[in-house]
C-alpha cells in the first residue's frame, strides 16, 4: 500500500537518480520497500553500483539483497545473462540457499523453460511443502502459460490453506475480471474489503464490478460504494465521482418506466454534488478538459 | 544544585554520542539532506528533555514551598485559603514548561485523517510474487550492460 507522500517521495528521488543526481541506494531501498515494479531503472543504476567494486563493498552486507533485486529487475527486462551472472556470484556466497534455488527456478520461468521450472518448484517444495511464495510462482506459472483456468484452481488451492492472503485475493479477483466472470470477481473483492474496511481502493474496485455486472440492484450497491470510496478518501478519487455521476444517469434509464418510490432512488441531488465536485477539480488540474467534462456531464443528466 | 547539573551532562552526553555518528556516516553515499533533518529533530529532543526536567523541578520547589507555607499558617493558626501569589506563578511556569515539553520530546505526531497524503493509498502494491515475465516487454531490451 502506497501512500500519497511515499509515492512523492519515491517520484522525487526517481528523478534525482535519472537526472545523475546521488541518492542511488535510497531509491533501490525504497523500491524494495515499497514493492514497486520499477525494474529498468533498478536495472541501470543497480548495475552502476555493482560493477564499481568500491560502492559495493561500501554497502557491507546489503550487497547480497542488490544483486538478488538486480537479477530479479533483469529477469523482468529480459537481460538474461546479467540475472544468470548475478545468480552465479550469489549461488557462490550460498552455495546450499533455498532463497537462492527459488531464483534459479525465477531464471528459468524466464527464460521460457516451464517443465523444467515445474520440476524445480516440484522438488524446492519436497523440503517444504508450506512455502507461499512457490505456491505462488506455481499459480504466476500457469498464468504465463496462457492457462488461466489452471492458475484459478491453482489460487483456489492455495488459498484454502492460506485464507488471510490479501495479495492472492486480489490476483484472482483480477483473473476472474479478465475472464469476465464477474460475479466470482465480486465475491473475492467482498472478501477484501472484510478484512480491510479502510483501504477505499477496494469499495472502488467492488464497485466497479458491480457496474459492469448492470441490473438496478447492482447499480445501487455500486452507488453506495462508490459513495463509501469519496467518504474515506475524503473527496479526493476522481473515478469514484465520475462512477457515482454514472450510476445515477444509468438507474434513472432503467427505473423510467417505474412507480414513484423507484424514482426516488434516482437521488439526483447526489449526482449534481458530484457534478459540482468533477467540475471544481477539472477546473483545478486540467482546465482544459473542462468543457470535455462539462458536455459529457450534460449528456449523462439528459440521458 | 547538583540537581542542576545532571541535564547539562546529558545534554553534552547525547551531543558527543551524535557527533560519533555524524563522522562515521561521511564515508558513504547517503543525503546530507536527511542526515541534516535528523540533526536538527535531534537537537529538539535534547531541548524538550532539559525543559521538561526543568519544569518538574519548579513544579516542586513550588510544591514543597506550599508545604512549608502551610506549615507556617498551621504555626499562626490561620486557614489555608491559597498559596501566595509567587508560588502560584511559579505554578503556572511549571505547567507551561512541562506542557512545551511533552509536546516537543515524542518528536513527529502522526496523522489521523483517513485522506491525509500521510494515510491515503495511492496505489496497492504491484504483487510481484505473482510477476510473470512473459509480458510485451520482452521485445525490447534495453542497452547492453556488460557484467563482469
Amino acid at each position: 500500500m502506497v501512500t500519497k507522500t511515499q509515492e512523492t517521495q519515491l517520484n522525487q528521488l526517481e528523478n534525482q537518480v535519472e537526472n545523475g543526481g546521488g541518492g542511488v541506494w535510497e531509491y533501490l531501498s525504497l523500491v524494495r520497500k515499497l514493492k514497486v515494479r520499477r525494474s529498468e531503472i533498478v536495472l541501470k543504476h543497480g548495475l552502476s553500483i555493482l560493477n564499481d567494486p568500491g560502492k559495493r563493498s561500501a554497502l557491507g552486507p546489503d550487497e547480497w539483497t542488490l544483486y538478488e533485486q538486480v537479477a530479479i529487475a533483469a529477469m523482468d527486462c529480459q537481460s538474461l545473462n546479467v540475472a544468470q551472472n548475478c545468480i552465479k556470484v550469489l549461488k557462490k556466497k550460498f552455495p546450499d540457499s533455498k532463497r537462492v534455488g527459488k531464483l534459479e527456478a525465477l531464471l528459468l520461468e524466464a527464460k521460457g523453460m516451464w517443465e523444467e521450472a515445474e520440476k524445480a518448484y516440484t522438488s524446492l517444495l519436497e523440503d517444504n511443502p508450506l512455502d507461499q511464495v512457490i505456491h505462488k510462482r506455481k499459480v504466476a506459472m500457469a498464468k504465463a502459460q496462457g492457462k488461466p483456468s489452471l492458475a484459478i484452481e491453482h489460487l483456489n488451492k492455495y488459498l484454502e490453506v492460506f485464507m488471510a492472503d490479501h495479495d492472492a485475493w486480489r490476483e484472482l479477483a483480477e483473473i476472474y475480471v479478465s475472464l469476465q466472470m464477474y460475479k466470482q470477481a465480486a465475491f473475492c473483492y467482498e472478501e477484501l474489503i472484510l478484512t480491510q474496511p479502510t483501504l477505499p481502493l477496494y469499495h472502488l474496485a467492488y464497485a466497479d464490478v458491480l457496474y459492469t455486472i448492470g441490473g438496478l440492484e447492482n447499480l445501487i450497491a455500486a452507488r453506495k460504494y462508490y459513495a463509501a470510496t469519496i467518504d474515506l478518501t475524503g473527496g479526493k478519487s476522481t473515478r469514484a465521482l465520475l462512477g457515482i455521476c454514472l450510476c445515477g444517469s444509468a438507474i434513472a434509464q432503467l427505473s423510467k418506466g417505474r412507480n414513484k418510490e423507484d424514482k426516488d432512488m434516482a437521488a439526483p441531488e447526489l449526482q449534481s454534488l458530484a457534478a459540482t465536485a468533477l467540475e471544481r477539480e477539472y477546473k483545478q488540474k486540467a482546465p482544459a478538459k473542462l468543457n470535455l467534462l462539462s458536455s459529457a456531464l450534460r449528456s449523462l443528466k439528459i440521458s | 544544585m547538583p540537581f542542576l547539573l545532571t541535564p547539562l551532562i546529558v545534554v553534552f552526553y547525547s551531543n558527543s554520542i551524535l557527533g560519533g555518528e555524524i563522522s562515521q556516516r561521511e564515508n558513504s553515499d547517503r543525503e546530507s539532506n536527511f542526515e541534516k533533518k535528523r540533526k536538527r529533530e535531534l537537537l529538539k529532543m535534547n531541548l524538550g528533555f532539559v525543559v521538561g526536567v526543568f519544569g518538574i523541578l519548579i513544579l516542586s520547589h513550588a510544591a514543597y514551598s506550599t508545604i512549608q507555607y502551610r506549615g507556617l499558617l498551621k504555626i499562626m493558626e490561620e486557614e489555608f485559603s491559597r498559596p501566595p501569589m509567587n508560588v502560584v506563578l511559579e505554578l503556572i511556569i511549571g505547567v507551561a514548561l512541562c506542557l512545551w515539553a511533552a509536546l516537543t520530546l515524542p518528536g513527529k505526531f502522526l496523522s489521523i485523517h483517513p485522506d491525509s497524503d500521510e494515510n491515503r493509498a495511492v496505489s496497492l502494491p504491484d504483487n510481484s510474487e505473482f510477476m510473470i515475465f512473459n509480458h510485451r516487454g520482452r521485445l525490447f531490451p534495453p542497452q547492453i550492460d556488460m557484467k563482469f
